[in-house]
């Protein structure tokens, strides 16, 4: 548990940061974490699938079940994830579980103050609260222990860290066993989360210091895109064509600053 | 009509001459016949129509299906109305009865509408194209659009194939027809071939159109 604390403080200038990275940084983990949950569903959506799902998705499309876990992880990097008042109403939503069995422990979660436990032991013994709901509420639970460790914590946005390194057997241990196996999945998160964060501020400084000859109309807004978006499709813009918004992607690949994410030769997905 | 001779005019619903126990026995009498009549179910504001407007309906109602105890029927409460219903055991003796066999829940659908609906149950989001491979037949789009009529599925979002063909998922409407909660109710694909009704799925799972998982990863 120590370490784990010395991992999560270590995070912490990141998780606070306002760095445009950041959103990129939560959206990369929400995939993972997404496809984490998932496979424990025995669902087969991969990060791949899970990725075309969220970037060829459509408003008015309904984005299937694996598509709503990822809307909810996605979700939890926003501030939005901390307003507990919508929990009961949001939550059950993203993981399609019924509304009714978990309302009250999420109102319940909601209005819990830290007081004066550490903050893994906090967010872990309300995840297994909600675990004692059913083998279904699994996401949920991990969902809410990250929240919960964010509000703890003092974070204005969570940061997706505990689905992705928590094993299959966790869920079986109850008390301080779950906790220990929490704290210890929260420092290898945490250990992870921090060099993907190092790797992907890298990636954006080289982008936004690129010297483009020639910028086309859009590309300044594309760029911006690619600077918080984990995955672009190569389309029409405001201003610029299909095209347009292709070749620039194509320049950008070959100038080793974005890459292509899918190896497809059609319906291609870039990102840092 | 079997009434008894009574003076016309509006129906008394008060029965203020009976004694408490009486009028109770004439309004559960009383509802309990509009509920009989009725083919379709029978909200509270008609029954209050033959009963006091001191009558508790719910308690009259209760007092009512404490008589059926031992019937093959009920008072089955259907979004916040009432009908009469048989017993869910007794179906099976009434679809024999009508000489229908079988037993699914879904008998307007076809069988084939009922196979491609439990592909995309567990599948979705798929495509027609996939479905088709799966049944080993042409899925048509009529078929399709039968089963988006009934509200069972919806439009997902479109496949990275040539064509980018639209995906297809469940709705909600899914679940309520079939009294699901949530699609982890669906019966474990697992379990169905231990128990021998469904041959091993292996084959299909090799056969789904997915890229290499290697390509998620970042590094």
């Amino acid at each position: 548990m120590f370490s784990a604390g010395a991992a999560l403080a270590v995070l912490d200038p990141m998780a606070r940061s306002d760095d445009p990275v950041g959103i990129l940084w939560r959206k990369r983990l929400a995939l993972s974490s997404a496809a984490v949950i998932s496979q424990l569903e025995g669902r087969r959506e991969g990060e791949a699938q899970l990725r075309d799902v969220f970037a060829l998705h459509r408003p008015g499309d309904d984005p299937g079940p694996a598509g709503r876990m990822l809307i909810g992880w996605r979700a939890l990097g926003e501030a939005r994830a901390l307003i507990s008042a919508d929990w009961p109403a949001r939550l059950p939503g993203f993981f399609d579980l019924p509304p009714e069995p978990s309302a009250e422990v999420l109102r319940d979660l909601g209005a819990r103050f830290v007081g004066r436990s550490p903050p893994l032991r906090f967010a872990a013994e309300a995840a297994r609260e909600v675990l004692a709901l059913g083998q279904i509420y699994r996401g949920l639970a991990l969902w809410l222990a990250d929240a919960l460790l964010a509000r703890a914590l003092g974070w204005d946005r969570p940061v997706p860290l505990l689905a992705l390194h928590l094993p299959r057997a966790a869920f079986r241990l109850e008390g301080e066993a779950w906790i220990a196996a929490c704290a210890s999945a929260w420092g290898r998160g945490a250990v992870a989360a921090f060099d993907l964060h190092i790797d992907l501020t890298r990636r954006a400084d080289a982008l936004r210091a690129a010297h483009l000859r020639r910028p086309g109309k859009d590309t300044a807004s594309i760029i911006t895109g690619l600077l918080i978006e984990d995955a672009l499709a190569a389309q029409a813009g405001a201003e610029a064509s299909d095209r347009a918004a292709r070749r620039l992607f194509d320049r950008l690949t070959s100038l080793g600053l974005v890459r292509e994410l899918t190896g497809r030769p059609t319906f291609r997905l870039y990102g840092l | 009509m079997t009434m008894s001779p009574k003076p016309a005019g509006p129906l008394d619903t008060e029965l203020a001459d009976l004694p408490q126990a009486l009028r109770w026995k004439e309004w559960m009498a009383r509802v309990e016949a509009v509920l009989f009549a009725a083919s379709e179910p029978v909200g509270r504001e008609v029954l209050a129509r033959v009963v006091g407007r001191e009558c508790a309906l719910d308690l009259l109602i209760e007092d009512i299906s404490a008589e059926l105890a031992g019937r093959p029927y009920e008072i089955a409460r259907i979004a916040g109305c009432w009908q009469f219903r048989t017993r869910p055991h007794h179906s099976a003796a009434i679809r024999a009865a009508r000489g229908e066999g079988d037993a699914s829940p879904t008998r307007d659908l076809t069988q084939t509408e009922a196979l491609v609906l439990t592909i995309i149950a567990y599948m979705q989001p798929v495509t027609r194209s996939t479905i088709s491979r799966l049944t080993g037949r042409e899925v048509s789009r009529d078929l399709i659009a039968r089963l988006h009529r009934q509200a069972l599925i919806a439009r997902g979002p479109r496949s990275p194939e040539p064509g980018a063909p639209y995906t297809y998922v469940t709705t909600p409407g899914f679940l309520v027809q079939f009294g699901l909660e949530t699609l982890r109710d669906l019966p474990d694909l697992e379990a169905l071939e231990d128990a021998g009704l469904l041959k091993p799925a292996a084959d299909i799972a090799l056969d789904l159109p997915i890229a290499d998982e290697d390509d998620g990863q970042f590094g």
